[in-house]
């Protein structure tokens, strides 16, 4: 199949041609004969569609206007100069402004075809008293709209594309949150798939929250993670690696019964990984490894209420 | 985009320059740092190979661009004696020499496309590709 | 080339610059185990922030100095792998599995005093 940019290509190519030039010309005479009134019909067409009512709406009279103008200025450039580039710049633009503003392909090919089939009755009209005239223009026409769309399709596509991207990557960056626990602990609760693109972010920010937080001790729960086959269960090995060769060591807890059975069915071992059962044993893990110890205050033996309570004194961090 | 490099691996000391060049060229490629590291170690890896086993080759890095994407393309040839059991070479913990035997495989790991070719007593050629991701 | 070996006490503290050669990696290895002796150290800190790349190379050399320095019954802590160093080294699956590391040179003189607090380990 032709990707879009290939179809415009040639598109370009044919527009050079003379034969195609006398034929966008002709159809060019009587589109703007009739440009007032089609802009006019195709307008009132487009604000009976929902998608397109509200992106009007906030366009202002002004603002309207402008565009129209540009337009104008890009038309008259491409058929009677054959100029083509601020035509197919405007274009982009618009296939980009659908994207952006979420109007669906669906109703932007109505539009086109409600565009299309104004202009055929014209044509019909034309026919009965100059047949050549008016297959010249419909020939003219089909060449506009194919190479409008093929524009305003790529523009469509790679700023929906772009949109996508970034939304994927907002997602990434939400599903693995670096949290601080207290100084130089670090707890990353890992939910969801890990492949190997998110195994590699995963990673990469782990091991930026090491140097930026100066974290010595990172739990890394698994528990949301749904499955773990060897594949993951090696990725997770190296970024505990990663983060070791930075002076951090990495307890990964949350495996649950069923993960435990299938990882030792595998063979695929969580290999020079501490691993504990749940979050608790793992933050309390850290918390020894990095000298914290606590002080168990006996709750059942309240201190007397005339006596203020005593600010207990807090344990050195190492 | 930036021209090809072509770099000659003697000695150790060419070893740092080609891993260098490649770091700097991936920064300019518009690499992460991440991957611009990824592309420098492998091309130390490689070049180490030239120079332990073959007594040296050349490196040639080409700046790729496929259907709108950034690569960069390595490609390490020389004129040594050659691997005789490519599939092995590439397993973890192989070596001949006084690796770790992770040279091969490592940098298969670390590259998005890699492809070893290699006729005994004539020499190597490794090809490996990285794109900006 | 001349490298810095800096003494700090009984802790020698090197300084790595961008990249070493495979030779100069050697010489230094031989430069430092013989301090270790000298300066009858206990613990050795080796600072690779600068460097660009850690490759098998140096890392095999780094781990064995490690191990060589244990040996000699000195500590070895290598302190500033960058981010995308570590990243590197853990996807080429290279390990320092003789020494401690930590993230910068304030950790690794605290690494080192909480070490020689305990009772020397046995190698």
């Amino acid at each position: 199949m032709r990707s879009a940019a290939e179809f415009l290509a040639t598109a370009m190519r044919d527009v050079q041609n003379p034969e195609t030039q006398r034929a966008l010309r002709c159809f060019w005479e009587i589109w703007k004969q009739e440009r007032k009134r089609l802009d006019e019909k195709v307008g009132a067409y487009m604000q009976q569609l929902p998608e397109f009512r509200e992106a009007l709406r906030r366009l202002t009279p002004e603002k309207m206007a402008e565009l129209a103008r540009s337009s104008d200025v890009a038309l008259e450039k491409a058929f009677t100069e054959n100029d083509w580039i601020p035509l197919l710049e405007h274009l982009s633009k618009e296939g980009r402004n659908y994207a952006q503003t979420g109007i669906p392909f669906s109703a932007w090919y109505e539009v086109i075809s409600a565009f299309r089939n104004e202009l055929r009755s014209v044509l019909v009209a034309i026919a009965r008293t100059d047949l050549e005239r008016a297959m010249l223009a419909g020939d003219g026409l089909n060449r506009y709209v194919d190479l409008s769309m093929a524009r305003m399709g790529e523009a469509y596509l790679a700023a929906k594309e772009t949109i996508i991207g970034r939304q994927q990557d907002a997602i990434r960056e939400l599903s693995t949150p670096v949290l601080q626990v207290r100084d130089q602990l670090l707890i990353i609760p890992v939910v969801g798939m890990v492949d190997t693109q998110r195994a590699r972010q995963l990673t990469e920010s782990l091991l930026k929250a090491i140097r930026d937080r100066r974290a010595r001790a990172v739990v890394m729960d698994i528990t949301g993670v749904p499955i773990v086959d060897s594949r993951v269960a090696n990725h997770l090995v190296q970024a505990c690696e990663a983060a070791r060769l930075m002076g951090a060591h990495v307890f990964i807890t949350g495996i649950s019964s069923a993960i435990a059975q299938a990882l030792v069915t595998i063979g695929a071992e969580l290999r020079g990984v501490p691993t504990l059962g749940d979050l608790q044993t793992g933050i309390e893990a850290a918390e020894e490894l990095l000298g914290i110890r606590h002080v168990t205050v006996p709750a059942a033996t309240p201190p007397p209420v005339a006596v203020p309570s005593p600010v207990p004194e807090l344990p050195p961090t190492r | 985009m930036p021209d090809e490099q072509h770099l000659f691996v003697r000695t150790d000391a060419d070893i740092v320059s080609a891993r260098q060049a490649g770091r700097a060229l991936a920064t300019q490629l518009g690499f992460s740092d991440s991957d611009a590291v990824l592309i420098a170690t492998a091309i130390s890896e490689i070049a180490r190979n030239m120079v332990e086993y073959a007594k040296g080759g050349e490196i040639v890095l080409t700046p790729e661009r496929v259907n709108g994407r950034q690569g960069l393309s390595i490609l390490a040839r020389d004129e040594g004696p050659g691997i005789a059991d490519v599939e092995l070479a590439l397993k973890d913990g192989y070596t001949t020499g006084s690796g770790l035997g992770l040279g091969l495989p490592g940098t298969r790991r670390i590259m998005d496309e890699f492809q070893v070719d290699s006729v005994v007593g004539r020499g190597t050629t490794v090809l490996m590709k990285k794109w900006v991701s | 080339m001349h490298l810095p070996i800096l003494r700090l006490g009984r802790t020698l503290i090197v300084p790595l610059p961008e990249a070493l050669t495979d030779s100069e990696w050697q010489l230094l290895r031989d430069r430092i185990l013989a301090r270790v002796g000298t300066d009858r150290a206990r613990g050795v800190v080796i600072d690779v922030s600068a460097m660009d790349v850690m490759d098998s190379y140096a890392t095999r050399v780094l781990d064995g100095l490690a191990r060589m320095v244990e040996l000699r019954g000195a500590t070895t802590v290598v302190v500033g792998v960058t981010p995308q160093v570590a990243f590197a080294m853990s996807q080429l699956g290279l390990k320092l599995g003789n020494a401690s590391t930590a993230l910068d040179l304030d950790e690794a003189l605290a690494v080192l005093a909480r070490l020689q607090r305990r009772p020397a380990h046995a190698g």
